[in-house]
């Protein structure tokens, strides 16, 4: 029998606290649409992403009407579309971008990732199409989200892929800039890239994964942070580790959510069900900010020292919740800082009291990396390299997942406030401290090799 | 043990206090009875226990009341007895689901009055019921089972229309979502086959 109390903190959760289910990702592998004529592979494309996610929305609309709880976002995330490419044309690869943002939409999905290339180690003809073609592609679909990977704990990192995603991003912010360059939110760079993440713009089907699958991505940062700012008003002089404790059994509630959700969405498909993805993704609105947890946590001014440890801690906590919660846990599973989608983030970027420098530290322990960052129109493609490999490089190093999310915005300056709306929010541009000067070491090209898995210090 | 004639459903309604429901088991048990069912709340002070209890002797109700009156004696308490009869309790099988009805807002008179015969026009038995004052404001927490062949979206609807007007916010939502986040065990047995 369930008690008052358990039924009462359920709904607040669910109506205060804007505790969701942020999406429903179903994975498709495409891989066998492959073949010389690219009409065809379009239309096998198109078919089989309709045939597989014909019913996903019902399904999901449905199950959030039975329990009570939004599924914000249905989306699609193929295996990786450069392995249809080989053989072929940028135009080709435009036509794929086309057919596939022609499937998501007729299949009611809001996203649809894995325009996604793996270059971490060398690159196939087909994905250097795809890199090369994402212009065009990001410019004239709507629904498509793409990925590539530079780097690896096991491979190192590809410089020379590097190099070519940097001109690449600037690109696609000219080729997107009468809509402020926002083509480049729809591409991540990744280290470590995860095959099963449910979130975009990051998700790809990736190799091992079944023929289809479904993953949740579950968030709640507003759960969160009401958590802790009852234990503080409760508690104010309440340790950090209190703080981790509070934060674990939350994480732990909001995760057990996403699997019920999950499981059931792929029982009515009759598909597997793959991992549950607890992350604290933020959203623009108040109260579903990460931002507001490390605020509640005690980091007045985001950005001041100490903000980094904070970071640490929820992320750590947010894993062993989740961890404890399902022995399917996978994705990202941590905090994001994506930070034109949080406004505590946003406002303390524009205010400067955080700064790209400090971000850069925070992603060595948050889930991901320099997530959704607004760039100066006249940012250099070997200045986008270098943040690349920096980044890349803290997650080789820690064997963990780090991403990339850059947007220089053409015509715009350091500070000039640039507004995507809906879940991409808005924010200032960011000035990136000493921009030149590396020219010569990105210039170099080649790889850097794979870390030594021993000495650790 | 089991015997119908012997077996009898027995209420007290008594002011609160510390070891109402030992008078009362010891009551019946002194007599040779077991008991074999029983629940207790409280509400704004006034207790209350309903159990039902199987005697291994031929009693009249008059026998219990008697002993039931001795036990709670100048209390102003508030005793029934019945004969427990199994064909007044049997139930056809409803096929349906457990949900979980909330609603809250500013106490109104008659909120529980449409909200039942809401309920009970569509055949939804309520399970469980419970009501929580914080001032002005109430919280109305039920378990109720609803027929499968209720359309659950349209259900919702007209409960929300219903319960706007008074105006009040409300839910039903199915029971495994609160156990999925309250209760600690796998998440499988929770997941719905169809």
């Amino acid at each position: 029998m369930l008690r008052s109390r358990e039924i009462l903190d359920t709904v607040r959760m669910l109506q205060e606290e804007n505790l969701d289910v942020r999406t429903v990702t179903m994975g498709i592998n495409v891989s066998d649409c492959a073949g010389p004529d690219m009409d065809k592979v379009c239309d096998a494309v198109y078919d089989k992403i309709c045939r597989k996610a014909a019913n996903l929305v019902r399904v999901c609309d449905d199950l959030s009407t039975r329990y009570g709880i939004m599924v914000v976002n249905k989306r699609l995330a193929i295996s990786p579309a450069a392995n249809l490419l080989g053989g072929h044309g940028i135009e080709d690869a435009v036509a794929l971008g086309k057919a596939l943002d022609r499937a998501a939409t007729d299949v009611g999905v809001d996203l649809l990732g894995g325009f996604t290339a793996l270059v971490h180690k060398g690159m196939i003809p087909g994905e250097r199409v795809l890199i090369e073609a994402l212009p065009e592609v990001l410019k004239q679909t709507n629904r498509v989200c793409s990925s590539i990977s530079v780097g690896s704990t096991k491979a190192g990192m590809n410089v020379d892929a590097i190099q070519l995603v940097g001109k690449t991003i600037l690109n696609i912010a000219d080729a997107t800039a009468d809509q402020q360059g926002f083509g480049c939110a729809k591409l991540v760079i990744f280290a470590n890239i995860p095959e099963d993440n449910p979130f975009m713009a990051g998700a790809y089907l990736g190799a091992g994964e079944p023929e289809t699958v479904i993953n949740v991505g579950v968030s709640g940062p507003g759960v969160v942070k009401r958590a802790v700012d009852r234990l503080v008003q409760a508690s104010p002089n309440c340790s950090l580790d209190e703080i981790a404790e509070e934060v674990k059994h939350t994480a732990f509630r909001v995760t057990r959510t996403g699997e019920l959700i999950g499981r059931e969405v792929a029982q009515r498909l009759s598909v597997p069900f793959g991992v549950v993805d607890l992350s604290l993704a933020p959203t623009p609105r108040i109260g579903d900010s990460v931002g507001e947890i490390y605020q509640s946590m005690g980091i007045e001014k985001l950005g001041a020292p100490g903000t980094t440890a904070a970071v640490a801690l929820l992320n750590d906590a947010v894993k062993k919740g989740g961890a404890f919660a399902s022995s399917s846990v996978g994705g990202l599973s941590g905090a994001f800082i994506p930070v034109m989608e949080d406004h505590a983030l946003s406002d303390a970027l524009r205010d400067g009291t955080l700064t790209m420098e400090k971000l850069e530290a925070m992603t060595a322990v948050c889930s991901v990396g320099l997530d959704m960052i607004l760039l100066p129109g006249d940012t250099t493609a070997a200045t986008l390299c270098g943040i690349i490999m920096d980044e890349a490089a803290i997650g080789i190093i820690n064997r963990k997942t780090t991403a990339v999310r850059l947007i220089p915005v053409p015509g715009k300056q350091a500070g000039d406030i640039i507004d995507f709306g809906g879940l991409f929010g808005s924010g200032a541009i960011t000035n990136v401290n000493c921009p030149d000067g590396a020219d010569r070491f990105v210039s170099r090209g080649g790889h850097v090799p794979a870390p030594l898995q021993s000495l650790g210090n | 043990m089991t015997s119908e004639g012997t077996r009898f459903v027995i209420s007290v309604l008594v002011p609160d206090r510390a070891g109402i429901l030992r008078d009362a088991t010891t009551a019946v048990t002194d007599m040779g009875a077991n008991i074999d069912g029983i629940t207790q709340t409280v509400v704004e002070g006034y207790f209350t226990v309903l159990l039902t209890a199987t005697f291994d002797r031929e009693y009249s109700i008059e026998d219990v009341r008697r002993r039931m009156d001795r036990a709670f004696e100048g209390q102003q308490a508030s005793i029934v007895i019945l004969p427990y009869d199994s064909s007044k309790t049997a139930r056809p099988p409803v096929e349906g689901e457990t949900y979980i009805v909330t609603i809250t807002g500013t106490d109104q008179p008659g909120t529980m009055k449409k909200v039942t015969t809401f309920l009970a026009e569509r055949g939804i038995n309520i399970e469980d019921w419970e009501v929580r004052w914080n001032g002005t404001q109430v919280t109305n927490i039920g378990q109720v089972t609803v027929p499968a062949h209720l359309d659950i979206k349209q259900l919702q609807h007209d409960f929300h229309h219903l319960t706007a007007s008074i105006p009040l916010e409300s839910g039903i939502q199915h029971e495994n979502i609160f156990r999925a986040i309250s209760e600690v065990g796998p998440i499988k047995p929770l997941v719905t086959r169809t």
